[in-house]
């Protein structure tokens, strides 16, 4: 069989957008009828409901068939991240699917048989549960580039935050990382000062492409002081050395009565956390039905003949983001398109992880006749309760 | 992102643009065979799609009656593949075209509805095998040479004469008739005792019938490879070659041997009427007839019915059921043993509660036509399922049923008669010594109805119909004394050199093997079809109810289940098998599945 297959667009990809997958080499055996190049798509890790898959489609007139397999793979993922803290680095060998693909061939032979053999070589691809917009994508096309390339290659970071993104001292702040190949490496977090001197703190890690990898960037994490006697750190940088990029994060240490986190599944496979320094609503929807039962002999004082039936209860808030940059403002459409995000809420010492559902708005995020940037967010409670659920209890 | 596809070429959508899939369980429907998808689509009219279309809204396009019909059309969402068939439009104005796909299935059915099974492009010109002894081998053997009994196959050819035969009356006297026979049919009888395959070939006696008889197996991978279509699972498969799948035989009534004859003009004289003279006539008589082994076509071992009939018929009589895929392939399913498969669990995508119907009580009415060119099956059928309480266990023979306790009303089956008798209050017609006619009021069992009569299962009033075109041959133990058990028919037969003359039969199955399935394809013994086949599946249709839930499921997870539709799923709730799966695609998004199905 002479079916050979490339992957345009890499072997690691999000599953969102279109995935190709182009066979070459089809050619219809003489005598033939109703030949078709056949992908199979397996999966490698068990993962994929309903795996494996065979797709079959006719050949153009040069023997090239194109698929789009990102249907058999784009299978939701429930995103989780570290919380409480612990630690620096964790792994995550299940947040990408892992698939193969194998070409073989469909037609009926000369004595009306049906013929349907697979090459035997497989070729391996890793999806994260994640997507680009039509532009994005266009544009690293015409820049003979793509998400593999560019993010994967390239040492990126799975984030679309801003570089110099502005975090609270007290935010988790993550980042999230899908290495092209294994080996030993190291996670650097440099501190700088108001006075002008730094400090690093490094962490030994074992990279493997088949697997996710979440850092906990928070200098406080990593071992540094925020403010040892006399100073003030004002940013830092992180970068795995050798492997990615570097981002810078700067401190907002202006005076926040009460800093808001919301954590969310971004568009590249990792999890964002964001900080909102404005004012927050707390709010709480009741719902239910009123019906009505005839009054009893045996009724006494307490009881009603109008029954409030099905109640349920949710909780809601509304922030305000607080003075932000433009590109930071833009950044949020990550998190108003998320279709998982959290919570952090902090009754106490320590967060309590709530989902909620960002709402559906028409929001302004900026107007440049104005000297400051803000955006007001409501979410609610990705639940409904019939019972209480005071968060501050757990 | 939601696509529609014509050759290839993908049309242009817009916004609007959506898509109802409903994916019907075939395990479901016992009344035909699902496949129309009857899907309404919507294309909206533009330039790029007036051009891939061919501008079917042109007014030489639009004359009443003109089916506007496109074949290799797909709708895909995210390049996986959801219906595949053929797109016809119905109107073309407007800013959209209006239509509906036909799937593979749907375009089977059009091109066969009018065709007989024989009409396929069966092998012909073929030579006998006499490699029959051997084991039945999918590459090697087509056919069969069973033996049966058949003492009706020479009615109506040639010469007739007289004889005086032996019977035994109703009760159990023998008595003497004459009776009318061909001479073909004495020879027949003198020969080889009303034998079809009884054959020492290549040596051929007068009167000798051989009848090949298909493999139910090989007509079905056959005629599906003549349509295109390929097995893929089947569950009528068994490793073993003991199942009574595996030994199933298709009966026909042709003769591969054929009479050549050899004529010798002779010279007569006959009575003329109209002159009253006697007159001189000539006529080419036949002096010999040269017996011989004929090539033979296939499609002469056929019954000639609707192909769409045969699937059907066999789905409803041995309970295996064809799911058509959308990749070409053909899933013979096993209906009875469908809850002894895997289960597939769903819970993950369950997204609202079940809204359940009304538990089904149904009375099971499983109703096979017989042959009505067989002489063993009576004209006199009186359908007595209202009276299906009166029944009490079927007998073997008369004696049997002279034997049995009675009650007035009671009704019994008499397998090898094939009649119903009941035990009532009737006249007694004794004839005295001087042949006069003498009557008595007296109790006793007397003929109601020739059999089978339908097959009833379940407790409940509504009764649901199970048809098939397909039925069995009766068995007799031939002679009395022997112990075997042959089928039985008395049907006139066909040859390729009387085709002017065409005996029509119906299908009908044979086992061929009496010792291992002697009462298989009967439905009421209890070693019958009913519990080989039936027993479990029409325990839970009987009795299951019907529901439906609200599902969120990705791509993937929709195709997996629309391809394994006839198996069985569950949720928390319990295990249930899909009706209907129904799902609205839009041109970015997919809404919530529509699961109903038929809950335990």
């Amino acid at each position: 069989m002479a079916i050979t297959i490339t992957i345009p667009d890499g072997p690691v990809q999000l599953s969102g957008n279109q995935v190709l997958v182009k066979a070459s080499g089809g050619a219809a055996p003489g005598g033939s009828e109703e030949y078709r190049i056949t992908l199979r798509v397996a999966s490698t890790d068990g993962k994929l409901f309903g795996a494996p898959f065979i797709d079959a489609i006719a050949p153009d007139s040069s023997g090239n068939a194109t698929f789009d397999i990102s249907g058999y793979v784009d299978q939701p993922v429930t995103a989780v991240f570290q919380m409480p803290l612990s630690g620096v680095v964790v792994e995550y060998p299940a947040q990408a699917f892992k698939i193969t693909i194998e070409a073989g061939e469909h037609y009926i032979d000369s004595n009306g048989d049906l013929q349907q053999p697979f090459s035997g070589v497989t070729t391996a691809m890793t999806l994260l549960k994640g997507g680009l917009s039509p532009r994005q994508i266009n544009a690293l096309h015409d820049a003979d580039s793509d998400f593999y390339t560019k993010y994967i290659l390239g040492g990126k970071w799975l984030t679309a935050r801003p570089w110099g993104d502005y975090v609270h001292p007290s935010q988790p702040v993550k980042m999230w990382f899908l290495p092209a190949a294994p080996g030993a490496a190291t996670f650097r977090v440099t501190g700088y000062y108001d006075d002008n001197t730094n400090d690093v703190a490094e962490t030994a890690v074992n990279l493997n492409p088949d697997k996710l990898f979440e850092f906990n960037c928070n200098p406080v994490q990593n071992g540094l002081e925020l403010e040892p006697e006399g100073k003030q750190m004002t940013h830092f940088d992180v970068v795995i050395v050798g492997q990615s990029d570097t981002r810078r994060f700067h401190f907002d240490w202006r005076p926040c009565e009460y800093p808001v986190f919301l954590m969310f599944a971004n568009t590249f496979g990792g999890v964002d956390d964001v900080f909102f320094s404005g004012s927050l609503k707390e709010g709480f929807t009741t719902e239910g039905e009123i019906a009505t039962r005839n009054p009893a002999e045996t009724d006494t004082v307490f009881t009603p003949t109008l029954l409030n039936l099905n109640k349920t209860g949710q909780n809601k808030w509304a922030v305000n983001s607080g003075p932000k940059s433009i590109s930071t403002l833009q950044f949020y459409r990550d998190l108003l398109i998320a279709k998982q995000a959290w919570y952090l809420y902090k009754p106490s010492a320590t967060f309590l992880v709530i989902p909620v559902i960002i709402n559906s708005a028409d929001i302004t995020l900026f107007n440049r006749a104005d000297d400051i940037y803000s955006i007001e967010v409501s979410f609610s409670e990705a639940h409904k309760s019939r019972f209480s659920f005071d968060n501050r209890i757990f | 992102m939601l696509s529609y596809l014509l050759n290839g070429i993908p049309l242009v959508l817009n916004e609007e643009t959506s898509f109802r899939l409903s994916v019907l369980n075939p395990v479901t429907d016992l009344k035909d065979m699902r496949g129309d998808a009857g899907i309404g689509v919507t294309i909206p009219v533009n330039e790029h799609n007036r051009a891939i279309l061919g501008n079917p809204e042109r007014l030489e396009k639009s004359a009443a009656n003109v089916k506007r019909k496109f074949s290799d059309f797909e709708i895909r969402f995210s390049g996986v593949l959801f219906l595949k068939g053929a797109l016809i439009i119905k109107n073309a104005s407007g800013g959209n075209y209006e239509g509906w796909v036909q799937n593979l299935l749907g375009v089977m059915k059009e091109e066969q509805q009018e065709k007989d099974i024989t009409e396929l492009d069966w092998p012909t010109e073929k030579l006998f095998d006499y490699n029959f002894s051997e084991p039945y081998d999918d590459d090697e053997n087509d056919y069969a040479v069973d033996i049966i009994h058949n003492p009706g196959f020479w009615e109506g050819r040639g010469k007739e004469e007289q004889v005086t035969v032996k019977y035994k009356d109703e009760y159990g006297v023998w008595q003497e008739k004459q009776e009318t026979r061909t001479a073909m049919q004495q020879t027949h009888f003198d020969n080889y005792l009303w034998y079809v395959n009884n054959h020492t070939l290549p040596t051929v006696q007068p009167g000798c019938v051989v009848s090949p008889f298909l493999y139910l197996r090989y007509v079905i991978r056959e005629s599906l490879r003549l349509n295109k279509w390929f097995i893929g699972r089947n569950d009528m498969d068994d490793a073993l070659g003991l199942s009574l799948q595996k030994n199933l035989k298709l009966y026909n009534n042709f003769n591969i041997i054929d009479f050549n004859p050899v004529t010798e003009l002779v010279e007569d004289f006959t009575w003329d009427a109209s002159i009253n003279e006697m007159v001189s006539i000539g006529f080419h008589e036949i002096t010999t007839f040269n017996w011989q082994l004929s090539s033979f076509d296939y499609r002469n071992f056929l019954p000639k019915v609707k192909y769409k009939d045969f699937l059907l018929g066999l789905q409803n009589y041995l309970n295996f059921v064809f799911h058509f895929r959308n990749d070409g392939r053909v899933n013979i399913i096993d209906r009875n043993a469908i809850f002894d498969r895997p289960v597939i669990d769903i819970s993950a995508f369950q997204v609202g509660q079940w809204n359940k119907g009304e538990k089904r009580d149904v009375t099971l009415k499983f109703i096979s036509e017989f042959d009505k060119n067989d002489g063993l099956f009576d004209k006199e059928f009186e359908d007595l399922t209202d009276r299906r309480n009166d029944f009490k266990e079927a007998v073997d023979t008369y004696d049997d049923l002279l034997a049995a306790a009675a009650e007035i009303g009671d009704l019994r089956y008499v397998r090898a008669e094939n009649k119903v008798y009941e035990y009532k209050w009737k006249v007694e017609i004794i004839y005295d010594y001087y042949l006069q006619e003498v009557q008595h009021d007296a109790l006793g069992w007397e003929f109601v109805s020739s059999g089978p009569q339908p097959f009833l299962y379940g407790t409940g009033a509504e009764i649901e119909e199970i048809k098939t075109i397909f039925s069995t041959l009766q068995t007799n133990t031939f002679p009395e004394q022997m112990l075997i058990s042959i089928p039985e028919v008395n049907q006139k037969g066909n040859l390729a050199s009387t085709r002017s003359v065409y005996n029509d039969f119906s299908p009908r199955l044979i086992v061929g093997n009496p010792f291992l399935w002697y009462d298989g394809l009967k439905m009421e013994p209890q070693s019958g079809l009913f519990n080989t086949r039936w027993k479990k599946f029409a325990r839970f249709w009987t009795g299951c109810t019907p529901a439906d839930a609200p599902f969120d499921m990705p791509v993937n997870a929709i195709k997996h289940i629309i391809e394994n539709i006839t198996e069985p799923y569950r949720t928390r709730e319990g295990e249930f098998i899909i009706d209907e799966l129904e799902v609205t695609f839009g041109l970015n998004s997919i809404g919530k599945t529509t699961i109903k199905v038929y809950r335990k």
